[in-house]
């Protein structure tokens, strides 16, 4: 059970602190400056140097990774059910990232905000409905074969 | 005279402790092959497979595979429940797994593995919370990951 949770820490800041990486690729191609952004530059400021700056950075992603790592134990809670394990992972994990990706790349507008949480819930939303949808099915054939496996045993 | 040494079997039990035994092994010694040999070799050869040591406030109990409703965990204990009571084992979920006929039994949720003839009917409530109704009025849970393998289990 450690090991397991241990693994999950390790990977999820891996996978967090790759997509940081690759968020940050497409972020520094709208910056305009010498060289490659490795942060962006409002980001830097609140840093002596860029090298403690990106070691920030990779700390901050990873910790988002870590988070989503161990969010993801929310959804073995069978007795919750589907809407109370979407409501509580999208909670827990949306007090760690909003912040941090508010402070790392710092959208400019507030559409750019609204469209950052929008299709963040979107997603909750569009993959909760499919979901449901499927288990709804799954349950219909599974009760559909248990009643004619006890029709056969009843004869 | 040999007839009737047949029937009334008289064995002697002996066993060897070695650590070095990774896989208990039976042996049974016999000048000729009889049918009561060979009812006891299906005896031990099955005893392990279809039958389960669990314990309860009486002392380690056998208890037959097919009468199991349910096993599942609660605080870190693991517990098996039939129809006439709930016993504790001392081994984990994943173990079971590995020991249990998995034609019989399907995990349902991290914490559970029930038998799959015990399965009276399933349903989803509005928030979506997958119920299980088992024989003996026993109502669990299931999680989502675990109903397409429920599905298989039943050949769907």
């Amino acid at each position: 059970m450690h090991k397991d949770i241990l693994i999950r820490i390790v990977g999820g800041f891996g996978i967090g602190v790759t997509l940081g990486l690759l968020v940050q690729f497409f972020v520094a191609m709208g910056i305009e400056q010498e060289g490659y952004a490795w942060v962006v530059p409002e980001f830097q400021a609140f840093f002596p140097s860029e090298a403690i700056a990106i070691i920030a950075q990779i700390l901050l992603t990873g910790l988002i990774g870590i988070t989503f790592a161990l969010a993801a134990q929310f959804f073995e809670i069978a007795r919750w059910g589907m809407l109370k394990q979407y409501i509580v992972h999208f909670a827990v994990t949306a007090i760690v990232w909003i912040p941090i990706v508010m402070t790392l790349w710092m959208p400019k507008t507030m559409a750019n905000v609204f469209s950052l949480l929008a299709s963040f819930l979107g997603t909750y939303v569009m993959t909760w409905l499919l979901q449901y949808t499927f288990s709804k099915r799954d349950i219909e054939q599974i009760n559909a074969m248990l009643k004619k496996e006890g029709e056969l045993h009843d004869n | 005279m040999k007839a009737v040494e047949r029937t009334v079997m008289i064995l002697k039990v002996e066993v060897s402790v070695d650590p070095k035994c990774i896989e208990p092994k039976v042996t049974i010694h016999t000048a000729e092959m009889t049918d009561e040999i060979e009812h006891l070799m299906h005896c031990i050869a099955s005893a392990g497979i279809h039958t389960l040591s669990v314990l309860s406030d009486r002392g380690v109990e056998f208890v037959n595979c097919q009468d199991i409703v349910r096993i599942y965990t609660e605080q870190k204990k693991v517990f098996v429940q039939t129809l006439t009571g709930i016993y504790t084992v001392r081994l984990r979920l994943y173990e079971l797994e590995e020991r249990l006929n998995m034609q019989i039994f399907v995990r349902i949720s991290n914490a559970e593995i029930v038998n799959r003839h015990m399965i009276k009917r399933m349903d989803i409530s509005r928030t979506g919370t997958i119920g299980v109704e088992l024989v003996g009025n026993i109502n669990t849970y299931a999680s989502r990951r675990y109903v397409t393998k429920i599905k298989k289990q039943l050949g769907l």
